[in-house]
């Protein structure tokens, strides 16, 4: 069943600055998809798409097979609570003035949705790995790692079918990284996940299918298994063999 | 053989954290050692205490010697002479490594020139260009008299730390201190400037202190590793030889995480 | 741990803080404890001549008596409630009228924004004495409330373009997005994430102005363009006492101390009030 269809989308700032030109692409549910890609590759354009935070120049975005409208603001309160995003950089993403109460509870509160609010949060708090007794904390007092874990329960509070996440763990040291990659596999058992990274290494130990971008087209995709042992594409081939690898 | 930097029971305070703790390594001339560390460990605060760039809050004890001239302590315009012949450095970030207001090759005419003046020759106008040319197509750099007038928001992120790299080797130092040189960048250009650094350093015979928290990325470039964890050497020896065989658990965490990566990948293409 | 890294600082910035914020609440304080006080009880009659003219301080006149025998020393603290009635009304009208434009002009199309930054720019480049003078000049009256509002008007500027660049700085974070995608509107994103990021720039740049808002008021009265007593400001005192200054200093002396005090105890005070609701300035745990 599809979730998400990408249908021939386009977006460009101006006609000589196409992002992204013609990309298609299908997220099946349960099926996790790594979008890979560099700077102007156009992941960033299409992960904003996705978030019905900008529309298509052309093309059409489908969610369950509903488009997905920006503007319709009923649509996009259903939207937004079954499509969530986690994002790169931890001491950007979170409001260093309101509390782990406030910002994981965020969601809940400007969608409205049912349920005592406070249990809600310490439920996904935990489903992260972070205690309960961080509430009333800030953000400042917690170290990058941490962050990720509290933007991630941001993003899952609301129980979302679908978990965007913007190079989430780039930004991350190697230790850590690990970690919240295993977080995000145990998430991934619960929901879709489409992870946005130009680090093929994180995206084959997360993903069952991956789509290659380079200067806003899809140049391969596929079952990520498949696409490494045999990368058709030079661009592909180029990623691959760029991968730092630790020499036995 | 004096050593270029020969590190001797380096502790770092700030107030009353110890940030680095009782550390010695030595760097031969030529030799090529990896400082790994995560955020915390105090990699990067070991890199500007043997260059004296330590900011004041922070207070060195022990000994940093650079081609045997202690560091630490040492009034300003004594590690001045050193910091441009004996030591240049290469940052993680470029856009704040590079004066934002400045043309990319003004910036590396300066410490051209200045390398030049010591050396006891003057050197201005057409030659400086054409040193400063030559430069930048040592440092691969595709169309340099464009990049040379162009400023840092103008470049992408490869080009800038390029640029970054020129300054350094402008300076021709013997050792070269990278701090996470490539962690800002994308895969595909973090390998050329790995390429780039790995032939730089070879062909200068200079030595090389690499500084990252990437096992896979240090593996390729440094022959030597020292793992730091919170301030405190935990392994130390050939690259080779920790990353297969470490004896400590943090190491030990550490090779395995990028060798679970490592497989995910499939193992060499 | 040696002797060596036991180096106990002079004056911790902490406490330097704390004494900024102490000094500011004072001087602050006794401004405010003697303006309310004034609506109660001053020494004499406010209007009431008791007391020859020009006389020197004295026990029954603590600061003498002005140039038609009133009580100088009521006049001084009738003068702190004019004072704190401008600061609060100039910068209440600058900071409405500021935050909102400033605000409205970060979420502008580019073209609408720059025409804006234009405009508030050329209103700044006019000094506010200036915008001032003109305003009460229009209002065909010499009063405190039209000085109020042109002082409010010429300090929106300020006030505005500072909203305006802070909101769009904090609007390019990665929190906004995030509030975005949790479904947030526009309007909340504002008075939740925006306007309480900003709030300690903005704090203390409009302690600042209310400190050049009484400056500017005085000046104002010293034109002559500002009340006559009773209910006159420190700044008509300093005009009035232009042509006595040699035979009666205590005439421009007096005045012009508690204005000093008070600029400087609101500056010290916004400079420990930066501080205060500031949770990254909390000990992390």
């Amino acid at each position: 069943m599809s979730l998400i269809s990408v249908e021939h989308v386009s977006f460009g700032y101006s006609r000589a600055r196409q992002v992204l030109d013609d990309v298609s692409l299908t997220v099946r549910a349960g099926a996790s998809i790594g979008l890979v890609g560099e700077s102007g590759s156009g992941k960033t354009t299409l992960l904003r798409l996705l978030l019905g935070l900008a529309r298509p120049g052309a093309g059409r975005i489908g969610f369950e097979g509903a488009t997905v409208d920006p503007g319709n603001r009923s649509f996009m309160r259903g939207y937004r609570q079954k499509v969530q995003a986690v994002f790169q950089d931890p001491y950007s993403s979170l409001d260093p003035r309101q509390t782990v109460l406030g910002i994981v509870g965020e969601p809940l509160r400007s969608l409205r949705l049912p349920g005592p609010r406070r249990e809600q949060v310490e439920a996904a708090l935990e489903a992260v790995g972070l205690e309960r007794n961080v509430l009333g904390r800030y953000p400042h007092e917690f170290s990058g790692g941490q962050r990720q874990r509290i933007a991630v329960a941001r993003a899952i509070v609301a129980k979302p079918k679908l978990l965007l996440a913007d190079e989430a763990v780039s930004a991350l040291d190697l230790s850590t990284r690990i970690r919240i990659v295993d977080l995000f596999r145990t998430l991934a058992a619960s929901m879709t996940l489409v992870f946005v990274s130009h680090d093929l290494g994180v995206v084959a130990a997360l993903c069952e299918e991956i789509v290659i971008l380079e200067h806003g087209r899809v140049v391969e995709a596929g079952l990520t298994r498949a696409i490494l042992a045999a990368p058709q594409h030079p661009y592909t081939q180029t990623l691959l063999a760029s991968v730092p690898r630790l020499s036995a | 053989m004096t050593p270029l930097l020969a590190v001797d029971h380096l502790t770092l305070k700030a107030g009353q954290t110890t940030l680095v703790h009782d550390l010695s390594f030595v760097i031969q001339p030529g030799e090529r050692l990896g400082l790994i560390g995560e955020s915390g460990s105090g990699k990067s605060l070991t890199a500007l205490a043997s260059t004296g760039l330590l900011p004041p809050a922070i207070v060195p004890h022990g000994s940093a010697r650079l081609i045997g001239h202690e560091v630490i302590g040492a009034p300003d315009r004594a590690l001045n002479r050193l910091r441009g012949t004996a030591v240049a450095m290469v940052f993680q970030e470029p856009l704040t490594a590079l004066d934002p207001l400045q043309r990319a090759g003004r910036q590396v005419a300066e410490p051209l020139r200045r390398r030049a003046r010591r050396d006891g020759r003057q050197i201005h106008g057409r030659a400086l260009e054409r040193e400063l040319l030559a430069l930048f197509e040592q440092v691969a750099l595709p169309e340099p008299g464009r990049i040379a007038r162009s400023y840092p928001h103008e470049l992408s992120g490869g080009q800038r730390q390029r640029v970054a790299i020129a300054m350094a080797l402008a300076c021709r130092p013997q050792l070269l201190i990278a701090d996470e040189p490539t962690t800002a960048l994308d895969v595909t250009t973090q390998a050329e400037i790995l390429k780039l650094l790995d032939r730089l350093v070879a062909e200068r015979d200079m030595a090389l202190l690499f500084i990252s928290h990437d096992l896979a990325v240090v593996a390729g470039v440094v022959s030597r590793v020292i793992v730091l964890r919170q301030g405190v050497a935990v392994e130390a020896g050939p690259v080779g030889e920790v990353f297969s065989r470490p004896r400590d658990a943090y190491t030990s965490s550490l090779v395995a995480a990028a060798r679970a990566f490592d497989a995910a990948l499939g193992g060499q293409p | 741990m040696t002797g060596l890294d036991r180096a106990a600082p002079a004056a911790s910035p902490r406490q330097r803080r704390r004494l900024t914020l102490t000094v500011g609440l004072v001087l602050v304080g006794l401004n405010v404890a003697v303006a309310l006080l004034t609506l109660v009880w001053t020494p004499y009659d406010p209007g009431g001549m008791s007391g020859g003219r020009l006389a020197p301080p004295s026990l029954a006149h603590w600061a003498g008596t002005d140039r038609l025998g009133r009580d100088f020393f009521t006049e001084i603290m009738i003068g702190a409630r004019i004072a704190l009635i401008v600061g609060i009304g100039a910068v209440g009208i600058g900071a409405a009228l500021g935050v909102t434009l400033g605000v409205l002009a970060a979420f502008a199309t580019r073209a609408a924004d720059d025409a804006l930054a234009a405009t508030l720019d050329i209103l700044i480049a006019f000094p506010s004495l200036l915008i001032a003078m003109l305003v009460v000049a229009a209002s065909n009256s010499a009063s405190l409330g039209s000085a109020i509002v042109a002082l409010g008007i010429a300090l929106a500027a300020v006030v505005a373009r500072l909203t305006r660049i802070l909101a769009k700085g904090v609007l390019q974070k990665d929190y906004i997005t995030a509030a975005r995608v949790s479904g947030t509107s526009w309007p909340a994103i504002v008075f939740r994430h925006v306007l309480p990021n900003i709030w300690p720039t903005l704090a203390v740049n409009l302690a600042l102005q209310f400190g050049l808002a009484v400056i500017a008021e005085a000046s104002l009265s010293y034109l002559g363009l500002g009340a006559p007593p009773p209910n006159a400001s420190w700044g008509r005192l300093l005009q009035e006492a232009q042509g006595t200054v040699y035979t009666a200093p205590i005439g421009a002396v007096a005045p012009g101390i508690a204005l000093v005090l008070l600029v400087i105890g609101v500056n010290l005070l916004a400079d420990g009030l930066r501080d205060v609701g500031d949770p990254t300035r909390r000990v992390a745990r």
